[in-house]
């Protein structure tokens, strides 16, 4: 039993979270979720799925859907209090959007937490739950060492190519047959590359 | 009107079911469609069409209160006009009137379409007893709730309607639920003032040099402190903003105060509008209730309209 749960105890429970904070610094607090979510869940506390979200609406935030077998408002203010240690020592920095030009609410104030922003629409269903739970711990880890800009979310496309490859074919011969063949398509359709070119583009596959 | 008639028609072939068409002062052309296309219909008084020319702008309540006083039929139903009855629908309201007393049909609540809202079926009887929509609603909200909140007060159980083939419509946008009403055209600007993110002010100017103006709240967000909040939007649609205070009203210019005010983008504006009118008839519908009131209008309905083309005035 986690030591903060001792008020109104709720089981199979979705807390939906959103962490306002400036988009150039989300792979800071990125790893810091991932960190403190993982040390709360070894010190007890009933988190068994999570799911992240990147959001712009209403100001750029980062969502998590935690499920908890149970959970109680002290573990959310837990949760709060573990996560705002970081927010007060690295601010946005930045101020919030304060005059929006399509909404009739200014968007919220940076480094705030609030919940029930978005709800359960957003978990897939049954089927494509463990693939969306496989994303969320990827842009938990992939983005600790990226910032969330162009760049770092075409890294992650390649990252996940990569990974969707590796999964659906786990011997190397098989990948490598799978990218020579999506290599023609793109040397037919596309780039119509020489002969050559082909060639050593083939050797710079590795995986 | 041009989809949903002609197929309302055929899906409802039973002799004992007939359709009224009020045309509220359409100005596209729907006189002269139904004279070209309906003849038939007319002729063997399956149809009947009356015209009102007096209406300077849509009013919901009114053009339906016209309507189900000029029906005949003991039991009314209202069919928007941009609404399917599906296939059988007359019997079902026949059968389910027939086998129970003190009851009305709503589309209120139905889990597929909220442009079938609007469906309702009473026993002409009780819509008198109530006298019909309320009258002093102005705009796009709530007139259907309110009716049947009075219907029941009147001893009517209201029943929802569940079959998904009797709630099927033509989904609009904003803009033509708008489209037509008397408050649109009288706002000149709409402005807002940003407080924080659960809160702004919204300010009307309009055309005629008077201004409204109101704290909104969001109430989404208001809560979002709290980790088990749930939203408390009464439970009714479209609308999930709420007064803080009261509207204050006033001749323009405004003294601004501390307020700085940005003009709304067209979006913003149709929102506005639409939120407008939603809370002031909402306000309507809440204290309709809140003092038990079962007939709200002294007259209602009323009107000079015409029949099947003829040049006779009928009075109502």
């Amino acid at each position: 039993m986690h030591p903060l749960s001792s008020d109104l105890t709720f089981t199979d429970k979705w807390v939906f979270m959103s962490i306002f904070y400036t988009r150039e610094k989300w792979h800071l607090l990125l790893g810091v979720i991932d960190r403190e979510l993982s040390a709360m869940r070894q010190e007890g506390l009933a988190i068994d799925k999570r799911f992240v979200y990147l959001s712009l609406h209403r100001g750029p935030s980062i969502r998590l859907a935690l499920h908890f077998k149970k959970v109680t408002e002290k573990d959310c203010r837990a949760i709060e209090r573990r996560l705002g240690v970081f927010l007060r020592e690295n601010p946005s920095g930045v101020p919030a959007v304060e005059m929006p030009v399509t909404s009739f609410f200014m968007d919220f104030p940076y480094d705030e937490i609030r919940y029930n922003l978005f709800n359960e629409r957003y978990i897939m269903n049954e089927g494509m739950e463990p693939v969306q739970r496989l994303l969320s711990d990827t842009l938990l880890t992939f983005f600790e060492d990226h910032p969330v800009d162009e760049e770092g979310i075409f890294n992650l496309l390649l990252y996940l190519l990569r990974e969707i490859i590796q999964n659906m074919y786990p011997d190397e011969r098989d990948r490598q047959g799978f990218c020579l063949q999506v290599m023609r398509v793109i040397q037919l359709h596309l780039f119509k590359l020489p002969g050559e070119q082909f060639a050593n583009a083939l050797q710079h596959i590795v995986f | 009107m041009q989809k949903t008639l002609s197929v309302n028609l055929d899906d409802n072939p039973s002799d004992a079911i007939q359709f009224v068409l009020l045309d509220y002062s359409s100005g596209d052309g729907l006189g002269a469609y139904i004279k070209d296309h309906f003849q038939d219909h007319l002729g063997s008084g399956k149809l009947v069409y009356y015209h009102y020319p007096s209406a300077t702008s849509f009013d919901h309540s009114h053009s339906r209160n016209m309507a189900f006083r000029l029906a005949e039929g003991e039991v009314v139903c209202n069919i928007d006009a941009d609404n399917y009855t599906g296939p059988g629908f007359g019997d079902y309201v026949q059968e389910v009137f027939q086998s129970r007393e003190n009851v009305c049909l709503t589309g209120l609540g139905n889990p597929y379409k909220l442009d079938a809202l609007g469906k309702l079926c009473v026993t002409k009887a009780d819509f008198i007893k109530v006298t019909g929509y309320d009258e002093h609603f102005d705009g796009y909200g709530f007139e259907d709730f309110d009716i049947v909140n009075r219907l029941r007060l009147a001893g009517c159980e209201p029943f929802t309607i569940t079959n998904s083939s009797f709630l099927q419509a033509i989904s609009h946008a904003d803009d033509e639920r708008i489209a037509n009403q008397r408050f649109s055209p009288e706002v000149e600007n709409i402005y807002v003032h940003f407080i924080d993110a659960d809160r702004s002010r919204l300010l009307y100017q309009l055309r005629d040099g008077r201004y409204v103006t109101a704290s909104i709240v969001n109430m989404y967000t208001i809560g979002s402190r709290d980790p088990f909040a749930t939203v408390e939007d009464e439970g009714y649609p479209l609308l999930h903003y709420n007064l803080e205070g009261n509207w204050e009203q006033g001749t323009w210019p405004m003294d601004h105060g501390n307020y700085t005010f940005h003009p709304v983008t067209p979006s913003m504006r149709r929102e506005a509008i639409l939120f407008y009118t939603q809370l002031r008839n909402r306000q309507i519908m809440h204290d309709n209730l809140a003092h038990q009131r079962m007939s709200v209008n002294k007259t209602f309905g009323s009107g000079i309209v015409y029949k099947n083309f003829k040049n006779a005035p009928i009075e109502l």
